[in-house]
């Protein structure tokens, strides 16, 4: 029945709070599993199953926040939704600068909780899309060879062939040819598309010259 | 009854000063006052008694026979007598004295001079050898009164002296002419039996001149009157009537014993001695006129019959009134101890009072009365618990019970009703009587008035009351967060119940069993909540210490409840090390877990900065000796610096910015309140522990 997609996971030492969020969230439409520790949901968790967590901030053994540090470093990180018993400023402070999706009080509205925990999920859905296609770029551009790599650096740069020749000390034709192999390599026909693409995997930054550059690049080559 | 011991002392004394002429040479005056004064240190008029009284009893010992010795010789007890009462330092003027009187009275012709002054030289030397052993052996006023005494005197005085002073007038005699053995025998029996007679009759006499004036009731007086008649008439039937033979044969002599004896067992010594005197005078007259029964007698054997006679009556009869005096002494001490302590008790400014062996009192002091403004007789018995407070009453009650049943001391408090209405705490503080051979025969009991103190005390305890209920009332601010969470524990779970209860309201099929679980859910955690909130009032609450047996375990774990969410989020682990066979404490629940809850967030707080991970609060319970656990409170902060340590557990001594620097001063109250004492120390690992000791529960239950 769920119209989520994903996990709810509740961390609480406090059994009767965890009973209750979990049927909560339960009958509020989520697939819910209840854990007692943060360890316990550590070593049981599914690591690329996607979800949130949600976690009361202080426990025994591993808090929230520590807990928040060691998902942070997995391959597949869940968002968090904190509870606290006590409304406190300066550690909400620090876990939502560390990324928390909410910090709620034990006895926050039950809508503030349910949509803290959707936009949780969705903050995950779009943080796996956004994973999945940095992971496709990186392989795309992983196919490049060196010099390869080196020719698309001066292309993005707006150089023309006999300027990146001159610059890297080869002749115009290979440059052609490295040029006409990346383009292939990463599925671009243009210039312009080629610079959506490195913008998209992170290769240049969106720095405004460079873009200005890039941009009068295909007008000079047409 | 006080008379005796009145008179006793105030005759001692007077002996005293007579005794202390002879220290009081200090200074030399003049003219007539220097007259005056010799006057009086010479004691003139005493010199003056005894001089006729010598001058008396020689002629009277001269009066018999000259071919002889006496037959009675009473110079040497009158000067025995003057000898024991004077001082040795006057001794050389009463034997001066003599002198004058043996050489110028009474002296039968042709006498030689040298005869005359030996025999003074012997006699002056048996009276101060007599008197310089006796005076040892006598009290002040010189009188034969015990066994002891009377003992030395026959040996010393009697027979001893007599005896030696019978060789040396034997041989003086001898160059008289007269043969030895005969004038010996007659020098020591006369000497022997003046000495016995006469001596303890003129102490007595001495003594009796002296003594105060004592009233003497009717009865007394009729029966002395009666006693000295009777002596009288049989003293003359016996030895002034008869006929030629009478000494020999008359029974009639013996007339005067029985009432000899009378008066010696009524009247002690005084009444012996006026009986012997009464007597020997009748019989001397007698004999020195060879009337009755002396008539036609020779000399020899009057002197014999009467030697006789006095030795076998005086001897038996002053023993008996010795015997007399001496149980005499014993009651009048007896009664004079008596006497001194109700004197003492009457006027110690506290109230004593006395009981018999079966509890019931005997006898309340002067002060109990007068405290109590009420008389002897509504207090005896069980009267005097009327007044004791109703509420103290049973305590008072079992309390006296039970110590009389153990025989052991016994120190109460309670109130007793004063004379002015109000009632007043007294400290009662009595101790079993015990007499030989029947053990416990009551108790004696002295109370004061605690009143005041016991005002101080209870401010005193209502000052302590104060201060720990406002260390609670701060360390509960500190704490109000924790509780805070500690309540939205379980209220955020009854809130989600409910919204998850509303949901499946709202769903089809309806999941009633769900609803019902969550319904005991939420029932539950609003227990919890409530437990929460009990507790924090029963912390804020303001009570008096109420003792009960505790483990450390128990005090322990109702705290780190309500610690718990502080501990985590100060990232503090709290260790327990409470073996099980440390064995229950006696305390007030509420406040020792005061302390350990201080002593806990102290702890915490001082590993608030960074670099003392990793945090930890260890609490170690030990048994130190049978009486006493340890409690230590370890943490790995910073330490306490050592100019600190001293004044840890002074109030508003603080090394926290926001502290009140109360809540190691309240722990301190609190701990000494309960016994204990509470210290701090620095571990050697780093750090600082904070111990406490508390008194171990008594097995047999707790009060």
């Amino acid at each position: 029945m769920s119209i989520h997609n994903g996990t709810v996971y509740i961390v609480d030492d406090d059994a009767s709070f965890l009973a209750s969020a979990a049927r909560l969230l339960r009958r509020s439409g989520f697939m819910v599993e209840a854990y007692p520790s943060a360890t316990m949901f550590l070593a049981e968790r599914k690591s690329d199953a996607p979800g949130c967590v949600v976690a009361d901030l202080e426990m025994p053994g591993m808090s929230g926040i520590e807990l928040q540090d060691v998902l942070a470093r997995t391959e597949h990180p869940l968002p968090i939704v904190f509870l606290t018993g006590r409304g406190d400023v300066p550690t909400s402070v620090a876990a939502m600068r560390r990324g928390a999706e909410d910090f709620l009080t034990k006895h926050a509205p039950k809508d503030e909780l349910v949509s803290a925990v959707k936009r949780a999920l969705e903050r995950n859905e779009r943080e796996d899309r956004e994973r999945t296609r940095r992971r496709e770029l990186e392989a795309m551009f992983a196919r490049l060879t060196p010099r390869d790599r080196e020719v698309m650096t001066h292309v993005l740069r707006g150089r023309l062939n006999k300027q990146i020749a001159a610059d890297l000390g080869i002749d115009e034709r290979s440059v052609k040819r490295h040029r006409t192999n990346l383009m292939t390599k990463l599925q671009v026909t243009s210039v312009a598309e080629l610079s959506h693409l490195a913008h998209e995997a992170g290769i240049v930054r969106p720095d405004g010259d460079e873009a200005e550059a890039i941009a009068a690049t295909p007008q000079t080559v047409a | 009854m006080k008379a005796p011991a009145v008179a006793y002392d105030d005759s001692r004394s007077r002996a005293r000063e007579d005794g202390g002429f002879a220290t009081k040479r200090s200074e030399r005056p003049r003219g007539l006052d220097a007259l005056r004064g010799w006057w009086r240190r010479a004691d003139v008029p005493a010199v003056l008694l005894f001089a006729a009284a010598y001058v008396l009893a020689y002629r009277f010992g001269m009066a018999f026979s000259a071919s002889s010795a006496a037959p009675f010789w009473p110079p040497d007890a009158v000067l025995l007598t003057a000898l024991l009462l004077s001082p040795p330092s006057r001794w050389w003027i009463l034997v001066g004295v003599a002198l004058p009187i043996r050489l110028f009275t009474a002296v039968p012709a042709g006498t030689p001079f040298a005869f005359l002054l030996a025999v003074y030289a012997v006699d002056s030397a048996k009276g101060v050898l007599a008197a310089a052993v006796l005076r040892r052996v006598l009290s002040e006023p010189p009188r034969i009164t015990t066994v002891r005494a009377f003992a030395v005197f026959g040996l010393v005085a009697v027979l001893l002296v007599p005896a030696l002073g019978a060789v040396a007038g034997a041989a003086a005699r001898n160059t008289l002419g007269h043969p030895f053995g005969a004038s010996w025998q007659q020098w020591f029996m006369g000497n022997a039996m003046t000495q016995l007679v006469l001596t303890p009759a003129l102490l007595e006499m001495c003594a009796a001149v002296r003594r105060p004036w004592r009233a003497m009731d009717v009865r007394r007086w009729v029966e002395a009157v009666l006693l000295v008649l009777g002596l009288v008439l049989t003293g003359a039937m016996a030895f002034n009537q008869g006929h030629e033979g009478a000494l020999v044969t008359g029974r009639q002599l013996y007339a005067p014993v029985p009432l000899l004896f009378w008066a010696a067992i009524r009247f002690g010594m005084p009444g012996a001695s006026a009986g012997v005197l009464i007597v020997v005078s009748l019989s001397m007259k007698a004999a020195l006129e060879r009337g009755g029964a002396f008539v036609g007698q020779e000399h020899d054997v009057i002197a014999l019959a009467i030697q006789q006679y006095w030795f076998l009556t005086a001897a038996p009869l002053y023993l008996v009134a010795v015997l007399v005096e001496q149980e005499a002494e014993v009651k009048r001490s007896l009664v004079e101890s008596e006497a001194r302590f109700r004197n003492m008790a009457d006027t110690t400014p506290a109230m004593i009072w006395m009981s018999g062996a079966d509890g019931r009192r005997t006898w309340f002091n002067r002060h109990w009365l007068a405290f109590t403004g009420r008389r002897p007789d509504t207090e005896m018995g069980e009267g005097w618990v009327d007044h004791v407070h109703p509420e103290d009453r049973e305590h008072v009650v079992l309390g006296y019970r039970g110590a009389r049943d153990s025989r052991k001391p016994l120190t109460i408090e309670y109130r007793l009703s004063s004379e002015d209405g109000h009632y007043h705490w007294v400290l009662d503080q009595s101790v079993p009587r015990t007499a030989p051979d029947q053990g416990v025969v009551g108790y004696i009991g002295l109370c004061i008035d605690i009143t005041d103190r016991k005002r101080a005390e209870s401010e005193a305890h209502a000052h302590r009351m104060e201060l720990a209920r406002a260390g609670r009332v701060s360390t509960m601010g500190q704490l109000a967060s924790a509780m805070a969470h500690e309540l939205n524990q379980p209220l955020g779970a009854i809130l989600r119940n409910a919204e998850a209860a509303e949901l499946i309201l709202q769903q089809e099929p309806l999941d009633l069993q769900e609803v019902r679980a969550i319904l005991s859910d939420i029932r539950r955690d609003d227990q919890r909540a409530g437990a929460v909130i009990d507790r924090m009032r029963a912390m804020l609450k303001r009570r008096d210490l109420e003792f009960e047996p505790l483990t450390v375990r128990q005090l322990i774990d109702q705290i780190t409840v309500l610690l718990r969410n502080e501990m985590l989020a100060r990232r503090v682990t709290l260790q327990l090390d409470i073996p099980s066979w440390v064995p229950r404490v006696r305390g007030d629940r509420v406040h020792l877990q005061q302390v350990l809850i201080n002593l806990l967030v102290n702890g915490a707080d001082a590993m608030d900065g960074a670099g003392y991970e990793p945090r930890r609060l260890d609490v170690q319970a030990r048994l130190a000796d049978e009486q006493t656990v340890t409690v230590a409170v370890r943490d790995t902060g910073p330490g306490i610096r050592e100019d600190d340590l001293s004044r840890l557990f002074e109030p508003f001594f603080t090394t926290k910015p926001s502290g009140m620097g109360m809540g190691l001063a309240i722990s301190k109250t609190i701990v000494e309140s309960h016994g204990g004492r509470i210290w701090a120390e620095n571990n050697a690992e780093g750090g600082a522990t904070v111990s406490f000791t508390l008194k171990v529960a008594d097995s047999r239950g707790d009060t």
